[in-house]
């Protein structure tokens, strides 16, 4: 089992890479007169990336596998807009002062239940009248993407200068806006689907071969598929509404998983995105503040090298 | 004739609807002193009315021409300029122009929105042709995921620079500031929907594949390129004076096409005709709906587009019943014959 041994070895070489990663954003140029005040910025800001990274991560390879290809990203299921179109609308309707806007905790959960309400009214629903084309649920999310981004749009140009400089903080992707209330609740909401779904999850690697084997193979595969893309849904519903609009960066770290480990066991393919994903977070994140003194915005690096990689993963694999 | 007589009916209301567009707005307009020439009148039938009417009309007919060429060169019914990123170039283009020149004319934003439109949407050709689609879905998706990056980019620059609120009225299509003076580029779409009618036949070729284009001696990259410079200065032009309006490259073919059958020379009068009514009704509902303030065409042919493009997919899901009406188009993205003339005549 050579292959296997290699695997063990990058993973542990991933591991040890965050590490390095994490006590560099955490500890480098600290003022150690006030280091608790640093640690009580920092760390919350260090959480929420790992999590992050492991609700897009772990989400796009389940994603990928159930579109059968290795080329999408979860941004198509159309959450970011929604997302937009929330807080878009709440800042319209309510103003900027009103407590849905400025208690988080209840932002957060305002977010996460009409995302969840939407994923699985458009994907559970639409599922069965589609009978089981996952290609034009797509198309349908997109269709529905636009739709959204057209209401938001008009409402923003009609919308007072002022109450649109507080949204756009919200629109932006970031890692500053989170306490400690909003990190134990999206915990729990991630272990919540992770339960759920523990049965699904394990038949992915079935799932990947197509429905026809995987119908031999005695799953029932729309069912299956069902549950799986609302799963995924709901994770990236949770990172969206942590951070901002944020999922390209799943295409990137997916598909170097899947260039890395070499294998079809998604108990890998899944963690090693996870992990590449923290990575990615963590080293880019740390630059940012550490080297660029905050001048620039992480949701740069990630749309800029997400782009170039994917046009050079469309011109590497010349099918999809 | 049944196709000739679908083209009379679109003429005709075409005609009516145009003449109420006029005569819908705050201020009361009377044709009978208008007639005996009521000067106040007049200058607002000149000023703002008719500006307005001629801008929905060369939307309707470029953007929709714009669609149906993109459609025929790729030989894919889901390609358009919305899908295609020739729109989110053409916003990137107006952005480099404000950001490059902070005091720069109309035809400066029209010049580098042209430059980006063209850009973007060859890049996006090239990388379809390259590449071995499965699934004709498959070329919208990622062409919309090559407009995510870009549209990202712009969202990025706009937010450093504060110009997201400046840039807004090139991201949401709008009639109402349509007045006489500013809004003349959109006239350029027509020269080019005439260049269109002259190479319709052409574009089809060059549709069907590189080899068979030689083979019946069309320049296959010149036409491919020209057909391509067609749409992306069309949509150019529109974005720079209207602003983007979503899908209507994208539906207005594909209805025209399920009515009257492939060939785009047949369709091209009769696509212009029904992307102006389609355009002149969303803003018509648009100004009555909220009445005296406005809804900006944006929302409303998105509303209107999202649920026509919708039913549109699941039409073409469900075999029989409604199928007609949506893409008769499946399988590979080319290997359809797509020219059948004389098979249309039954299909109404």
């Amino acid at each position: 089992m050579k292959a296997k041994g290699l695997n063990r070895g990058k993973m542990i070489m991933l591991m040890s890479m965050i590490l390095i990663a994490a006590l560099a954003y955490q500890y480098l140029f600290i003022d150690m007169k006030h280091f608790d005040y640093a640690m009580s910025i920092r760390t919350p800001k260090l959480v929420v990336m790992l999590l992050t990274a492991f609700c897009i991560g772990s989400g796009t390879i389940v994603f990928q596998s159930i579109i059968q290809n290795t080329i999408v990203t979860p941004c198509l299921l159309g959450m970011n807009s929604l997302y937009i179109l929330i807080h878009t609308l709440v800042v319209f309707v309510l103003g900027s002062g009103h407590m849905l806007v400025t208690t988080k905790l209840l932002s957060f959960s305002v977010d996460l239940a009409i995302m969840a309400v939407a994923a699985v009214l458009i994907y559970g629903v639409l599922f069965q009248r589609a009978r089981g084309n996952v290609l034009y649920i797509l198309l349908t999310g997109t269709v529905l993407a636009t739709l959204f981004s057209s209401i938001t749009s008009t409402m923003q140009r009609i919308m007072d200068p002022n109450e649109y400089a507080t949204l756009q903080n919200a629109l932006i992707a970031s890692f500053h806006k989170v306490n400690s209330g909003i990190i134990l609740f999206s915990i729990a909401a991630i272990l919540a689907v992770i339960v759920l779904l523990r049965k699904e999850l394990a038949l992915l690697d079935v799932i990947t071969m197509g429905r026809d084997q995987a119908t031999n193979l005695g799953v029932d595969y729309d069912k299956t598929v069902r549950k799986l893309l609302i799963g995924v849904t709901l994770f990236i519903a949770i990172a969206t509404a942590m951070v901002g609009p944020i999922s390209f960066l799943g295409l990137m770290i997916a598909n170097l998983s899947r260039q890395l480990f070499r294998t079809y066991r998604h108990g890998i393919l899944i963690w090693g995105s996870v992990f590449l994903g923290m990575f990615a977070l963590l080293a880019g994140q740390a630059l940012i503040e550490h080297m660029f003194s905050f001048s620039t915005n992480i949701g740069v690096f990630i749309n800029v090298g997400g782009g170039i990689y994917f046009l050079y993963l469309l011109l590497s694999n010349r099918r999809c | 004739m049944k196709g000739r007589y679908i083209t009379f009916l679109f003429v005709v209301l075409l005609l009516v609807l145009s003449v109420c567009s006029l005569f819908i707005g705050v201020i009361n307009l009377d044709p009978g002193s208008i007639l005996r020439g009521d000067f106040e009148q007049l200058e607002i039938l000149l000023i703002s009315r008719l500006p307005r009417l001629l801008a929905i009309l060369c939307t309707g007919f470029g953007m929709s021409v714009a669609g149906l060429i993109m459609q025929q060169l790729c030989m894919n019914k889901f390609v358009s300029p919305s899908t295609g990123a020739t729109i989110s170039s053409a916003q990137f283009g107006i952005l480099a122009a404000m950001l490059a020149f902070p005091n720069s004319t109309l035809a400066d934003k029209t010049v580098f929105a042209f430059l980006a439109a063209i850009l973007g949407t060859c890049i996006f050709v090239f990388f379809m042709q390259k590449i071995k689609f499965k699934d004709v879905i498959m070329v919208p998706l990622v062409g919309i995921m090559f407009g995510n990056i870009i549209g990202g980019v712009t969202d990025y620059l706009s937010y450093k620079y504060d110009m997201v609120q400046a840039l807004s009225s090139w991201l949401v299509g709008d009639f109402s500031l349509i007045i006489r003076g500013r809004y003349e580029t959109v006239f350029m779409v027509l020269p080019l929907i005439i260049l269109a009618f002259v190479f319709a036949n052409h574009f089809n070729i060059v549709g069907m594949g590189e080899d068979f284009s030689r083979n019946l001696g069309v320049p296959y990259n010149l036409l491919l390129f020209m057909g391509l410079a067609i749409a992306a200065l069309i949509t150019a032009s529109v974005v720079v004076t209207v602003g983007s309006v979503p899908y209507l490259g994208l539906i207005v073919p594909n209805i025209v096409s399920a009515l009257k059958g492939d060939r785009m020379k047949g369709n091209l009068l009769d696509t212009c005709l029904f992307g102006a009514i389609f355009v002149l009704v969303c803003d018509m509902i648009g100004r009555v709906v909220n009445y005296p303030y406005e809804l900006p065409i944006n929302l409303t042919v998105g509303i209107l587009g999202s649920i026509i493009f919708i039913v549109m997919i699941f039409g073409r899901l469900n075999p029989g019943g409604r199928r007609r009406l949506g893409m008769k188009h499946g399988g590979s993205s080319c290997c359809q014959a797509p020219d059948l003339p004389e098979a249309k005549g039954g299909e109404v």
